[in-house]
């Protein structure tokens, strides 16, 4: 397209909202039950993150790698470009984000992680379970059916939410941010996406990966954390 | 695919147009028709456009609603449907509803190309033709300019063996009108559509009188500046004034407006309601306004 950028982002927009939300009716109808599966597989994924222990991070990992990769291949790739053809440029994307959550399982399974502590962790099992047991929810609270419930692993927007949940409660320092750059760019779009139709929904991923980017800068240094624990002991001394 | 254009927009359209006064309870009067200036060949100025409307993916309601719409378009007297390859499933929507509705002869199939490869063009008009479920179209367009120097030659060949009817070239909000001048200028060209509306008037200055001189038919994409206009204007009254048009609506106000330039060959709105389809319909009823009356409209919606 000529001249693009004098274009306004509503000019852009090739689709309408009611248009945009079937879409994750129809997506839900044609992998039935798998929906109700994948919600289960949040709940699991929220225990994994509170119970942390040696086969958390792995699984976690596992779980988000396949999310990634059967959102990427069904929704972003097949479902979406139905409407709008730049997603079939997005789904490379998200085979990507599941390689990355699959190289954090093998390196998990070699070398478990440091689990994070204090409010980062408790903040990455809220991401988590609000992915799971509130997005979905957002249809009916705005007027649409049911059937169009946004879910964990089935729609890209819950899956990215719960993955920059999964960082907080798994991950630090440099790995949590190459974790967390794909499902914020994602974010990202799909708030951009939302304002654009005239969707109050919009706030949901813009206030989801703000507070997934502020967590994460709270985040303390595990080593510094050890270091200041051991002192606080030897003073107790 | 049509050729008997005379019977399509006279006859059968007063059939189609007959059952839907019927119904409506009304003796209407057909939608005003414009002859293309190439062959003299009658359209209702009203068309109907898909940007966005009827980019409805594979969801069997929505795809339902478009056929409503498209059916509620035909009853009353058909005319320009118009498509691209850049507007997701629009084609494949308009495929699906034609072919529901028993493929009806008083459709005018226009579409465009859209790709920078020239090569690319003819393999994307074929299959634009295979979602649209016809044989070959009555109108192509080069949107937006796009490699339009390739693909007029390719669509001028086209043209030559029969298998198109007209040939045109688009652009929108108001870009490129000097690139689009010198080709109204410089290539026999059949049609040229363009962003006009009682705010968007730049193509007054010199497209439309250009188009007339050449005999280039003109077709009009955003009358509603893609709905802005209409919901800007939905939160004041209909202006006094549109009692001495006929108009009952500030749709149908811009409509009139815009089809009373005597340039203009088919307005091509876009919608997802029957209501509307026929409120815009009736808008192509209405009496045609002179200069002076078209000038008060376009000044008090400014004013706005």
């Amino acid at each position: 397209m000529s001249e693009w950028w004098t274009y306004g982002l509503s000019d852009l927009l090739m689709f309408s909202p009611r248009a945009y939300w079937a879409l994750f009716e129809q997506e839900n109808a044609a992998l039935w039950p798998l929906p109700l599966i994948a919600v289960g597989l949040g709940c699991l994924l929220v225990v994994l993150a509170a119970r942390a222990d040696r086969l958390a991070a792995p699984m976690t990992f596992g779980l988000i790698a396949i999310a990634w990769g059967s959102v990427g291949w069904s929704f972003v790739g097949q479902r979406y470009p139905t409407i709008n053809w730049a997603a079939s440029y997005m789904a490379p994307i998200f085979a990507v984000q599941a390689v990355i959550a699959f190289a954090f399982l093998r390196r998990a399974v070699a070398r478990p992680p440091h689990h994070t502590a204090g409010a980062d962790r408790i903040l990455g099992i809220g991401l988590i379970a609000y992915a799971t047991l509130i997005h979905p929810l957002w249809s009916v609270l705005f007027g649409r059916p049911l059937g169009s419930a946004e879910i964990v692993g089935i729609a890209p927007d819950p899956t990215a939410i719960a993955t920059l949940g999964a960082g907080l409660a798994f991950l630090s320092g440099s790995a949590r941010w190459l974790f967390f750059a794909i499902p914020l760019l994602w974010l990202l779009v799909s708030a951009v996406t939302l304002f654009t139709m005239g969707e109050a929904q919009g706030w949901v991923p813009a206030i989801a990966a703000v507070l997934a980017v502020i967590g994460a800068l709270r985040e303390r240094d595990p080593e510094k954390l050890a270091d200041f624990s051991d002192k606080i002991t030897r003073h107790d001394r | 695919m049509i050729d008997r254009r005379t019977f399509i927009f006279g006859a059968a359209g007063g059939l189609i147009l007959g059952a839907a006064a019927k119904r409506a309870g009304a003796a209407l009067r057909p939608v005003e028709t414009r002859s293309l200036p190439a062959t003299g060949m009658a359209i209702p100025v009203i068309g109907l456009g898909s940007w966005i409307t009827f980019n409805v993916g594979d969801s069997p309601d929505l795809l339902r609603q478009s056929t409503e719409v498209i059916r509620a378009f035909v009853e009353d007297g058909g005319g320009m449907i118009d498509s691209s390859p850049m507007y997701g499933s629009a084609q494949a929507t308009i495929g699906h509803a034609l072919g529901q509705l028993g493929r009806p002869a008083n459709v005018f199939h226009t579409d465009k190309v859209w790709t920078s490869s020239v090569s690319g063009g003819a393999a994307q008009i074929k299959e634009s033709a295979r979602h649209w479920g016809v044989a070959r179209f009555d109108l192509l367009q080069i949107h937006n300019l796009r490699a339009w120097e390739g693909h007029l030659e390719t669509l001028m060949a086209m043209k030559e063996a029969g298998e198109v009817r007209y040939v045109g070239i688009t652009t929108s909000h108001g870009r490129r009108h000097g690139s689009l001048e010198r080709v109204m200028r410089e290539h026999p060209i059949d049609f040229v559509q363009l962003t006009y509306n009682p705010v968007d008037r730049a193509a007054e200055d010199r497209l439309l009188p250009l188009a007339q001189e050449r005999g280039i038919g003109v077709i009009v994409n955003r009358p509603f500046q893609g709905g802005r206009l209409a919901d800007r204007l939905s939160r004041h009254a209909l202006p006094p004034l549109a009692q001495e048009t006929g108009a009952a609506s500030w749709a149908q106000l811009i409509l009139q407006h815009i089809v009373s330039h005597p340039a203009i060959t088919v307005v091509i709105p876009a919608t997802t309601q029957v209501d509307h389809v026929r409120e815009n319909k009736a808008a192509g009823r209405l009496a045609l306004l002179d200069p002076g009356m078209r000038r008060r409209i376009a000044d008090h919606i400014r004013a706005l």
